[in-house]
């Protein structure tokens, strides 16, 4: 893919390579991609392709072996403080929720704006607002066993809008849902990201999921894949 | 919520070893407590015997490090001193830790030389003074007289012969308060040390300045070789008992310091190991590495401070209770100074910073993305 074709890209890559266990393992290699801010990108391909690798590299949870990443117009290797830079702009969704478990509800999106430099109540309000938003209102002292896989996943967008990013990165957001819950999650999802502006990139193995996103970018051992090719 | 809910939160998972921590850090403290302020004690209650009496400089041999100085032999020194510029008077003193009858603890038995300065801060509050230098009487004080049994006009026996009560007397020093005095020429005579003293007590005149007072102490150096002249303060501080309770108390501190950082170091690894994933998503949405350091110090910081502060009710307990034992009374009287108990404060946040350390760096080290998979 050329990815000089999108001047208003808010996330491009070139060259990406990521290698564990002194390169045996090629979890991406040679990935080139350009997103658009505002779009919504799904990112398909058999199990142990590199999607996860390629979001991790995107949100800053793990640094390329080579190749380069920007976020706009900004090189991610001149990135001071990865967990700023993600507390500013990305979001995180993951298949497993990744709440904390001895937290409720409300409090596992606040804890996302702990030592935010005047975080305060407004945060709090912030937070019930959104978690209302999601259809929370009666979970917010609910505890993460408490509660149902949609309903943590629900927690989960709370926590990965509230410190307003710009990006938010889900990897199989719907992977640990049923066919209604993951529906609804994702209609939530991507009202959100229309209504916000905000941009999406989608690891699934869902092709009802795919279908609803504006772009697919296909992937195989690590590679950009095109959309033609078979399935293993 | 904020760091500090939440780090209160994690502790409470798991009350079981937040107790045993708390409880070890606790213990260590409350002998540091209990040792530092006896230690202390110790050494403000002998000074304080000293000043109430009101003596100015003591006299004694330079190589004298018991809890009194030898016996020496005091003629001819006491008329030297004597003749020294702002003296008013040089008075003897014996003194001796003795048994007094046979089930009671041991007490201090004072020889003061007969009507010297050194009798006028007491005040009797039964009988009367001794008479005659050699009148076979005591008084002593009023904790003495609860703790041996003895009202006025009751016989006491010490080393083998009997004296009468003549009074019972209250004095500001418990040390004093706990103990029989009788007259110098008396203890010299049952203590088998005629004509000695174990220290020379120094009037001077109201007029003597800091600048007498130095050339007093310059002039025994020079004229009378053996010879120290030192403020009480600085009697006490050459005193071998209260230099081992310090000691001893130095030594626990460092003791009890190790333990808890250690104990902490501990508990906080093992919390770091159990929340790793936690700490993987913590860094995911955004905290910042010192952020995850503040929240590990948080905790441990709690943990010691719990532990600090029941300790220090623990050993102003213990050693409340050392006070009143019988064999105690009337000889230690602890000091716990607001500045001691603000250290101790600080030294427990001092363990829980100092056995953090390692957790907390290695939980800021992780790598979210490995963190996350970590189960
Ligand atoms: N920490 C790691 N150490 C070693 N190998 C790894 C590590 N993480 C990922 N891999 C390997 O890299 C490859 C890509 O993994 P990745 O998780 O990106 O795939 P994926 O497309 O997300 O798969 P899935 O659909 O199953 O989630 C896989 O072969 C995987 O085994
Ligand atoms: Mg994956």
């Amino acid at each position: 893919m050329n990815t000089e074709s999108f001047p208003d890209a808010i996330v491009r890559a070139r060259a990406l390579a990521l290698h564990f266990d002194d390169g045996e393992t090629q979890a991406l290699d040679g990935v080139d991609i350009a997103i658009r801010a505002g779009e919504f990108v799904a990112v398909v391909g058999p199990s142990g392709c590199g999607k996860s690798s390629l979001l991790n590299i995107i949100g800053t949870l793990e640094a390329p072996t080579t190749g380069e990443v920007f976020f706009r117009a900004q090189p991610y290797g001149g990135i001071r403080d990865p967990s700023l830079f993600r507390r500013q702009h990305i979001g995180f969704i993951f298949q497993s929720f990744n709440l904390i478990p001895t937290l409720n509800a409300l409090d596992n999106v606040v804890v996302a704006t702990i030592g935010v430099p005047g975080a305060g109540s407004d945060q709090v309000a912030r937070a019930r607002e959104l978690l209302e938003k999601l259809g929370l209102r009666d979970r917010m002292a609910h505890f993460p066993n408490k509660m149902s896989g949609g309903e943590r996943q629900r927690v989960a967008i709370a926590r990965a809008l509230i410190n307003t990013p710009d990006l938010i990165l889900a990897d199989e957001p719907t992977g640990s849902l049923d066919s209604a819950n993951s529906a609804a999650v994702l209609t939530l999802l991507t009202d959100i990201q229309k209504e916000r502006g905000l941009t999406l990139i989608m690891a699934t193995h869902d092709p009802s999921v795919s279908a609803r996103a504006d772009r697919i970018i296909h992937m195989r051992d690590g590679k950009i894949a095109l959309p033609q090719d078979p399935a293993p | 919520m904020n760091l500090l809910s939440l780090a209160f939160g994690n502790i409470y998972r798991r009350p079981a070893r937040a107790g045993l921590t708390v409880s070890a850090i606790s213990l260590g403290i409350a002998a540091v407590v209990a040792l530092t302020g006896i230690a202390w004690g110790f050494e403000a209650s002998w000074q304080k015997a000293n000043d109430a009496r009101g003596t100015d400089l003591i006299v004694t041999r330079i190589a004298s490090e018991n809890a009194m100085p030898s016996p020496f032999r005091a003629e001819r020194v006491q008329e030297a001193l004597k003749g020294y510029p702002h003296v008013r008077q040089v008075v003897g003193l014996l003194s001796e830790m003795l048994s007094v009858g046979e089930n009671s603890p041991p007490v201090f038995v004072f020889g003061w030389a007969s009507g010297s300065y050194l009798w006028d801060h007491l005040k009797l509050v039964a009988g009367r003074w001794s008479g005659a230098d050699t009148e076979p009487v005591v008084v002593i004080g009023s904790l003495a007289a609860e703790l041996l049994h003895k009202r006025v006009d009751d016989t006491l026996e010490i080393e083998g012969q009997q004296f009468r009560v003549a009074g019972i007397f209250e004095s500001p020093a418990v040390i004093e308060n706990g103990a029989v005095v009788m007259s110098l020429t008396l203890a010299q005579q049952i203590l088998d040390k005629p004509g000695k003293v174990n220290i020379l007590n120094v009037k001077l005149d109201e007029s003597a300045a800091e600048a007498d007072l130095a050339a007093f102490k310059a002039r025994v150096h020079d004229t009378l070789p053996g010879f120290v002249a030192i403020t009480s303060g600085e009697l006490v501080g050459k005193n071998t008992v209260v230099r081992i309770s310090k000691a001893m108390s130095h030594a626990t501190i460092l003791i009890a310091g190790l333990v808890g950082a250690l104990v902490v170091f501990n508990t906080m690894l093992m919390s770091i190991n159990e929340r790793t994933r936690e700490i993987g998503i913590l860094l995911t949405v955004g905290w910042q590495r010192r952020t995850i350091m503040k929240l590990v110090f948080s905790e441990s910081v709690i943990l010691t401070l719990a532990g600090g502060l029941i300790g220090i009710v623990v050993g102003i307990a213990i050693t409340g209770i050392l006070e009143h034992l019988e064999v105690m009374r009337g000889k230690i009287d602890a000091v716990f100074s607001p500045a001691f108990l603000v250290g101790v404060v600080g030294l427990c946040v001092l363990l829980g910073i100092a056995g953090g350390l390692f957790p907390a760096l290695k939980a800021a080290r992780l790598r979210p993305a490995q963190a996350l998979w970590h189960e």
